[in-house]
């Protein structure tokens, strides 16, 4: 027997730290053969199927519902996978890594990415004058022979 | 090193084996004598020399090996047998042999070498030639004197000069001959693991000599004639060479903590100093102090420390301002161990001591070169001359003494200069066998410059060729392993400017005339040029008229003008006064426009921004935006008014850097025709130009190569397309006159909230949890994370992918 406490997540899943409702707490028997990640539990309970989240406090991971199968009346089957961003959001926060496009930098950065910025087909042509130039009418220039 | 045997086998090489010749030398050798007649025997084999005197004695047979000389011993195969650096040519074997009988065994050996004297034993030399200043400072060490560089800086010819002048007759005695008596023979005694020097002892003896009449060991008297005031000064016990008895300058300022000296000199002085403890500071005692060696005129610095410079060390004077300080015993102004002069005043300590006296001796007229040599030594750290007892006079050996008493004397009142002395029996010419002894002389440990010599073992030049022990270095590159390269910060703007332009000068004037004439003058010109008179004459001259004028144009801008006068064709002249063009280049300057960003952000750079440029006479020009963006640009044109040539330069100016970094031809004249010759050339030209515009705009569109984003989006791809062929000429005169910017911006489509679902890119190292919101990572290293490993697989996923944070 181990507790499952089912929650509601209404983040994306590309979220590390999600918001999440809880929902009871309720006693299942792990099904033969479950693993870890990708359990399997059998629970009790009038009806699980409005949640979509769980937390296991003995395996220590957050994991999504990815299925409900009814048993009996009263008896589902949940089955699990684990959410490795929710479970290790506080060691994630601590890793070093290379960005490669984040909200917070912005395009006074000057790098181009490896995505193209999308602009219009139509352009703006602006035109500046130097403020002189050659003469309007020339000089004559008359060249002959001799000094 | 060869030896007796390898003197054999070059009798055998070269007389051939059994020879009479060979079987002679060989048997009279190892016999200990050689016959008269049979030295010229020996004499004839390759190798063999025969060194002798510049009397005519044998001083010694050898037999050489010799290795080209070099300074660089560890660059032969066996340095062992390569020469030294100082003074020796070659090495040469020791000969002749002797044989031995043990006293004990009965068995007899071939002796081949120098004698011991003390022990009967056999020492392995090899004989060479020295310098005579080699050999006076190391005899001059061998006596206790100091005898410093400074002397051969002012005189490095002091022992040429000296050596053969005591005793002529004498020294033919000791040097080889044909030498021009600036060299001795010496012996180099190769022991297990260390070479001796030795010289003939005779020579020790005749340098004794050579350095007492030089003054090398003081005059003894404490009652020297100074030409200075040393009045109420106790001198007792001051020594000083006669050469140096002269004060030149003292100074007493007991009590004062600093003082400044400064002494004229119109050349290199000789010095010494003596100077007093300021506990007792009329009483003068015989340290020394040092004068460090500068520039002209005065004295500079001075230290004194009796532990590093010999007493009576003299210093050649050359001086600037210096200041003294005592410290107690010793002190010393400048950085003793660096010796690096104190120059500035604030440079000093801040507490230094008072002193008494200082005393500083020179030679009397500073006009000549010094003829000293050593200064006084300090009592006790040399002969006593007046020890040193000619046996037949029973009188201090005096420098015209015989040389063998003066040897004597010093044998008897040093014997243990003579320590170790070796020598050699050297079969004579008349039969008689001559034994010359050889005692050794200390190496000199610091070369002419100075500096420090500590390799004694013959053959070996460490300074030059150190040789260390070999190692393993596995972990050598390990060094560039844990480098860390920082690729440096690129810089926003970039440094530097470009050269100026350099408009050529001069003109052939003589052989052509340009002219400013107006329509009006021109007008006139062409009048006179067709009129009947003018045709009359000229036909005299040429066959066409039309030879004589070169040429006609309008070109835009005011050539430069020297003033008025009339239209010369040739010899004649029209009458038409116009202006004349006096200079060929024109500068005309267009002004500055300044470009600066319009988005402030990658919009305002290539792709998405373009920029070109209008030039009159050349046509539009792209640019490239990354050059002239946020910077200044500036026109310039330099118009050739002779052939209508036009060079445009736009030079971009942006913060602290800036240069020309485009630059344009073209010709900036519209031809005039005068001829029908010249009036079908400017047509081709035009038709050409034309042709080139027209064959531009035919492919401009098609064939212009399209810029494509990547990730195959053609989302701002752009074609590009010459706006402008060849303007140059009667084109170009009906284009505008002002050059002009281009300027291409798009519009950005960019959604909103991009960044928060896109991110804008960036490409820095940070951790995640600083990035809030949108963030995709490029590289991660996820430790730290005590997850499976599908786990940690999906958290890369996800990570590469994008989060929300």
């Amino acid at each position: 027997m181990l507790d499952v406490q089912l929650l509601v997540n209404l983040s994306e899943r590309q979220r590390i730290n999600k918001s999440l409702n809880a929902g009871p707490t309720l006693s299942g028997v792990l099904r033969d053969t479950s693993s870890v990640i990708d359990p399997v539990i059998t629970v009790e309970h009038p009806d699980v199927s409005i949640y979509n989240y769980a937390y296991i406090p003995l395996f220590g991971r957050y994991y999504y519902i990815l299925d409900v199968t009814s048993v009996r009346t009263g008896l589902w089957e949940l089955t699990m996978h684990t959410d490795p961003l929710m479970s290790y959001r506080t060691q994630l926060m601590g890793v070093q890594c290379i960005i490669d496009a984040s909200t917070t930098t912005g395009a006074d950065e000057y790098q181009h990415g490896d995505r193209q910025w999308v602009a219009k087909a139509k352009e703006l042509t602006d035109i500046v004058t130097f403020p002189s130039g050659l003469d309007a009418d020339g000089e004559f220039i008359l060249i002959t022979a001799g000094g | 090193m060869s030896t007796f045997l390898d003197l054999i086998d070059g009798v055998k090489a070269y007389y051939g084996s059994g020879s009479d010749e060979w079987a002679t030398i060989a048997s009279q050798m190892s016999s200990g004598g050689l016959t008269p007649s049979t030295i010229p025997l020996l004499q004839q084999v390759p190798g063999v020399t025969i060194t002798r005197s510049a009397s005519g004695a044998v001083l010694g047979y050898d037999y050489a090996n010799p290795f080209p000389t070099t300074s660089s011993p560890a660059s032969v195969v066996n340095s062992n047998v390569q020469t030294g650096a100082y003074g020796l040519t070659s090495y040469h074997a020791d000969l002749p042999a002797t044989a031995v009988t043990d006293p004990v065994t009965g068995d007899m050996t071939l002796r081949s070498g120098s004698v011991v004297q003390s022990t009967g034993q056999t020492l392995a030399t090899v004989a060479d030639r020295a310098s005579l200043a080699l050999a006076g400072v190391a005899i001059g060490s061998k006596l206790g004197l100091a005898i410093d560089s400074a002397l051969y800086a002012a005189n490095p010819d002091w022992w040429d000069e000296h050596f053969p002048s005591l005793n002529p007759a004498t020294w033919e005695q000791l040097i080889p001959g044909g030498t021009a008596g600036n060299v001795i023979r010496g012996l180099v005694g190769i022991g297990d693991d260390d070479a001796t020097m030795y010289m003939d002892e005779r020579l020790i003896a005749y340098a004794y000599q050579t350095l007492l009449q030089g003054g090398a060991f003081g005059s003894g008297d404490a009652t020297v004639d100074y030409h200075g005031s040393t009045e109420g000064l106790d001198m007792t016990g001051i020594e000083l060479p006669i050469q140096l008895s002269t004060l030149l300058a003292y100074k007493g300022t007991y009590g004062s903590s600093t003082t400044t000296w400064t002494m004229s000199s119109t050349s290199d002085r000789t010095c010494a100093y003596r100077y007093s403890d300021p506990s007792t500071p009329t009483r003068i005692t015989t340290g020394m102090i040092s004068a460090s060696l500068t520039s002209d005129l005065e004295i500079t610095t001075m230290y004194f420390n009796q532990t590093d410079y010999h007493p009576g060390q003299v210093r050649t004077l050359k001086g600037e301002t210096f200041y003294v300080s005592v410290d107690e015993r010793w002190t010393y102004i400048e950085d003793y161990e660096q010796r690096t002069p104190v120059q500035d005043l604030d440079e000093r300590p801040t507490s230094w001591p008072t002193f008494g006296y200082i005393l500083l001796f020179g030679d009397y007229d500073p006009g000549e070169t010094p003829a000293g040599i050593v200064s006084n030594p300090e009592a006790g750290t040399h002969i006593n001359p007046t020890l040193v007892i000619n046996p037949t006079t029973g009188e201090p050996v005096t420098p015209e003494d015989d040389l063998d008493d003066a040897l004597q004397g010093l044998k008897t009142a040093y014997p243990d200069l003579f320590q170790g002395t070796i020598y050699e029996d050297v079969p004579q010419d008349d039969g008689t066998v001559a034994r010359i002894s050889y005692s050794p002389v200390p190496y000199p440990n610091t070369d002419p410059q100075g500096n420090p010599i500590t390799d004694t073992t013959a053959g070996v030049d460490p300074q030059t060729d150190p040789q260390v022990d070999p190692q393993a270095r596995p972990d050598a590159a390990q060094g560039l392993t844990d480098s860390v390269t920082t690729p440096p910060a690129p810089p926003d703007t970039g440094s530097g400017t470009g050269p100026q332009p350099v408009i050529p000068s001069g003109s052939a004037n003589a052989l052509y005339s340009i002219y400013n004439p107006t329509p009006g003058e021109l007008s006139d010109f062409g009048a006179w040029l067709w009129s009947s008179s003018f045709v009359d004459q000229l036909l005299k001259l040429f066959s066409d008229p039309m030879q004589a004028i070169i040429g006609l144009h309008k070109v835009f801008c005011d050539p430069p003008v020297s003033g008025r006068g009339n239209i010369k064709v040739g010899y004649l002249d029209s009458g038409v006064a116009t202006n004349l063009v006096s200079g060929q280049y024109v500068t005309v300057p267009c002004g500055s426009v300044s470009l600066p960003e319009y988005f402030g952000n990658v919009f305002d750079y290539s792709p998405y921004t373009q920029v070109q440029i209008y030039l009159p006479f050349v046509g539009i020009e792209p640019l490239d935006v990354g050059d002239v963006m946020r910077g200044t640009l500036t026109v310039t044109y330099h118009v050739d008014v002779l052939t209508g040539a036009c060079l445009a330069e736009v030079a971009v100016s942006r913060d602290s850097a800036g240069g020309i970094l485009y630059t344009y031809a073209g010709n900036a004249a519209v031809q005039y025709p005068i001829s029908s010759g010249s009036y079908m050339g400017i047509l081709s030209t035009v038709i050409s130009v034309a042709g080139g515009i027209a064959g531009t705009i035919a492919t401009g569109g098609a064939l212009a190569p399209l810029a494509l984003g990547a990730a195959g989006g053609l989302m701002s791809a752009k074609t590009r397309v010459q706006h402008s062929g060849g303007f140059s000429g009667n084109a170009g005169a009906m284009g505008a006159r002002k050059p002009y910017l281009i300027i291409t911006r798009p519009q950005s489509a960019t959604a909103q909230a991009f960044e928060d679902y896109e991110g804008y890119p960036a490409n820095y190292t940070t951790t995640l949890g600083s990035c809030p919101g949108y963030v995709r990572v490029k590289i991660a290293h996820l430790d730290g994370i005590p997850a499976m490993l599908q786990e940690l697989t999906e958290i890369e996923q996800a990570l590469a992918e994008g989060v929300i944070i």
